[in-house]
């Protein structure tokens, strides 16, 4: 999981006009009567994946989940999808990504920490410098004082009593080394208490045998040749080798309650140094480690616990684990948390704000619970805050479709993050508007012809691009006005009609064609009248594109090919007086041609014709009246 | 003896006589042989009705043939030195043959409906 790209998919609006980019708006209307939009067959993703359904991919691509990674994702692989942070090949939980997007928003409406903050770091680099690993003859005195301070540090709220914990375990640390000595004196004085009772039991067994050997040599031969036994002194003897035993039993008792007094403060002190790393609370690992050091030597500085997590946390086979090394842990990534906040900061000062707030995001993770970070400006991260929570509005905004608030709420980002990917993102707004708007004309155009069912799927297409599209909503009010007054459209149809208004008609053509479906005849007109003044339509678009090029005769001939089509419609009238100036030579040559060959004086025609196609020597309407006139000179 | 201004004189007639030489040779030029004027694209131009039944001279290079119609063809000529395009109508009777690029001086006639009509024509 990408925990901000579920935290942000924003751009998953972009996933519709990636994919309309891609492959030029799906079930874009035609000109002509929209057919069924056919969802595309879905291709084979490079590599095996699985393709994505196209119904269902239409908001959503490649190029979209690359727009969320670029700005929500910092470091798209640093956070796997169980919620570990992955830095330098270490791996840390930083927990569910809902709670790490409160936490990093908590951050940026939190007060920016006062003096204090710059109170306690100072504190907390005293009690390193006091510790520091070159400063390793340092008195027990330096270490008790060090070990003071950690409770001023503890004052501060920031501290979360972490430097408490720390100072527990120091005097844990000491407390276990006072009853360790107390531990030793009594198994020395067990020790003792042994041999003293070896010593009795000895002393006790060679009496016997003494007494027994001068028992044999002075009684008679027959009573020294008998089998029995001395029995004199046998249970003394008895007593004191159980005597014997427990005191052996009380030595070794003795003993193990000295190492295990030992390992437990061990024990606790580098289970703590641990717990700190894996909470990212690396500075306060860092002192702990380094009182450990000062405290424990030689051997106890391999680590007893935690190897399992550690190999978790350290994913190298060949790694030692040792308290040491999570005090180098530790240093990198302060050194990298501080790194991170200057370039926070920089950025942020040369105005690129949004990339402040990508490394801001990217150093918080390892460094939440560092001070740079809790010292940062109060007013640099209310400006990281609104812009943060713009995105996650536009992305809301994104995931109902509504475009028209993304690109409100995208100005709004770049107002405040100039170097926020604005033009990408509207660019993709742009086209899903404009798919959606496409579907809707192919909706009107299936309306004028009275395709039903085309105008129904052109509608629904032109809704799912974009639910809040305003020409829906008009369309709609026009279809329902309709339905009301087919017969005030019928004699509005005949009177435009018999005016020659065929541009009137045309502009309520979506309106009429619903209007006379169980009307063929006037359909039929219906459908000649758009036929027409499309033709019309494209022709004066295709002259308003050659005299864009310079090419103004061309633009005339064009026009003159619409005016055959109808040369009274008024649109047309307006393109060729706007042109005609331009080509007077030509216009008035050419109209002399057609007078003359209107009164059939063809030799004159010709003439004239020959004379405009010298000033345009590609006309094509000089070309069709030269072949028409000169057979008849 | 010989008078000092004799050479002088000589060599002001010599440029004289030459430029006169040259006004004349334009001048029967445009006025050719029969006598005709140059062929008014400008007033045919205007009107072509106007020069109805009038007679003449078109100095012109032959560019296309336009129809083959009764009694003769129909060629667009460029006229003048302007080359201004006309249609003329060359009668089968004249018996040319024209070709493209050809130059040829024609003497032309305004016939009914502006029509102009080769007479007869000389390649120069």
């Amino acid at each position: 999981m990408n925990f901000f790209k579920a935290a942000l998919p924003f751009f998953a609006l972009s996933a519709a006009s990636a994919q309309m980019m891609v492959s030029g708006i799906p079930g874009a209307p035609s000109p002509a009567p929209a057919a069924p939009a056919q969802p595309a067959a879905p291709q084979p993703a490079a590599g095996g994946a699985p393709a994505r359904p196209p119904s269902a991919g239409i908001f959503e691509s490649a190029t979209a989940e690359r727009f969320a990674d670029r700005i929500f994702d910092v470091n798209s692989d640093s956070v796997d999808t169980d919620g570990n942070l992955r830095w330098k090949g270490k791996t840390f939980s930083v927990g569910d990504s809902r709670i790490v997007r409160a936490r990093f928003e908590r951050y940026l409406s939190m007060p920016a920490g006062d003096g204090d903050f710059e109170k306690y770091g100072a504190i907390l680099a005293e009690i390193e410098a006091q510790l520091a690993a070159n400063n390793d003859a340092i008195s027990p005195e330096s270490i008790r004082y060090a070990w003071s301070r950690l409770f001023d540090a503890a004052e501060y709220p920031i501290d979360g009593d972490s430097s408490l914990v720390i100072a527990n375990l120091v005097y844990l640390s000491w407390r276990m080394r006072d009853e360790y000595e107390t531990f030793k004196t009594a198994e020395a004085d067990k020790e003792r208490d042994v041999k003293t009772a070896k010593s009795y039991a000895k002393e006790r067994a060679e009496f016997m045998e003494y007494a027994a050997d001068k028992l044999k040599r002075n009684s008679p031969s027959r009573s020294r040749n008998s089998q029995s036994a001395p029995t004199f002194g046998t249970a003394d003897l008895g007593y004191r080798l159980q005597e014997l035993q427990r005191q052996v039993a009380e030595l070794a008792a003795a003993k193990a309650l000295k190492e295990s007094a030992a390992a437990k403060a061990v024990l606790q002190f580098q289970s703590q140094i641990l717990a700190f790393v894996l909470e990212r609370k690396f500075q306060q690992a860092q002192i702990a480690a380094m009182f450990y050091r000062h405290i424990y030597r030689g051997n106890a500085q391999e680590l007893k616990v935690g190897r399992e997590q550690v190999k978790d946390l350290v994913q190298v086979s060949n790694f030692t684990p040792t308290s040491d090394a999570l005090e180098m842990i530790a240093i990198d990534a302060r050194k990298d948390v501080s790194d991170g906040m200057a370039a926070v900061e920089t950025l942020y000062d040369k105005g690129d704000r949004y990339a402040a707030l990508e490394r801001l995001l990217e150093t918080f993770l390892l460094g939440e619970h560092d001070v740079k970070l809790a010292v940062f400006p109060s007013e640099k991260r209310e400006v990281l805050r609104k812009i943060y929570k713009r995105a996650t509005t536009a992305k809301e905004l994104a995931d109902a479709k509504d475009w028209g608030g993304v690109e409100e709420v995208v100005g709004e980002i770049s107002a405040l993050a100039p170097d926020f990917p604005a033009r990408e993102i509207l660019s993709k707004v742009k086209t899903a508007e404009r798919a959606s708007d496409m579907a809707l004309i192919a909706a009107k155009q299936a309306a004028a012809i009275g395709a039903a069912d085309d105008v129904k799927k052109n509608m629904e297409r032109a809704a799912l691009l974009w639910p809040l599209n305003p020409g829906i909503q008009s369309f709609n009010d026009e279809l329902l006005g309709l339905t009301k007054g087919i017969s005030t459209y019928v004699k509005k149809f005949d009177e435009n009609l018999e005016r020659g208004n065929l541009r009137d008609i045309m502009d309520e053509a979506p309106e009429y064609g619903i209007a006379f479906k169980n009307d063929p005849e006037r359909a039929k007109k219906l459908r000649e009248i758009v036929v027409k003044i499309s033709q019309i339509d494209s022709l004066i678009a295709q002259a308003a594109e050659f005299e864009r090029q310079k090419s103004p005769y061309f633009a005339w001939d064009i026009l003159e090919n619409a005016s055959r089509i109808d040369s009274s419609d008024p649109v047309l009238a307006r393109a060729v007086a706007r042109l005609a100036p331009e080509v007077s030579d030509y216009v008035k040559a050419l109209n002399r041609a057609k007078a003359a060959e209107e009164k059939k004086a063809f030799a004159s025609a010709l003439n004239y014709y020959l004379a405009a196609q010298k000033i345009f020597p590609a006309s094509q309407a000089c070309r069709m009246g030269i072949e028409r006139v000169a057979p008849k000179y | 003896m010989k008078s000092k201004t004799t050479p002088i004189i000589i060599a002001l007639a010599i440029p004289i006589v030459s430029v006169a030489l040259a006004i004349a040779l334009i001048y029967f030029k445009k006025r050719n042989v029969s006598g005709l004027d140059e062929f008014p694209y400008a007033a045919y131009s205007a009107s072509p009705e106007s020069l109805r039944g009038n007679r003449y001279v078109l100095e012109a290079q032959m560019d296309v043939q336009l129809a083959n119609v009764e009694g003769g063809r129909v060629v667009a000529a460029l006229g003048g030195r302007e080359g201004f395009p006309v249609a003329v109508l060359v009668p089968d009777s004249l018996g040319a043959n024209i070709s493209a690029k050809q130059r040829y001086a024609l003497v032309v006639r305004v016939g009914e409906g502006g029509r102009i009509i080769a007479e007869s024509m000389e390649k120069y």
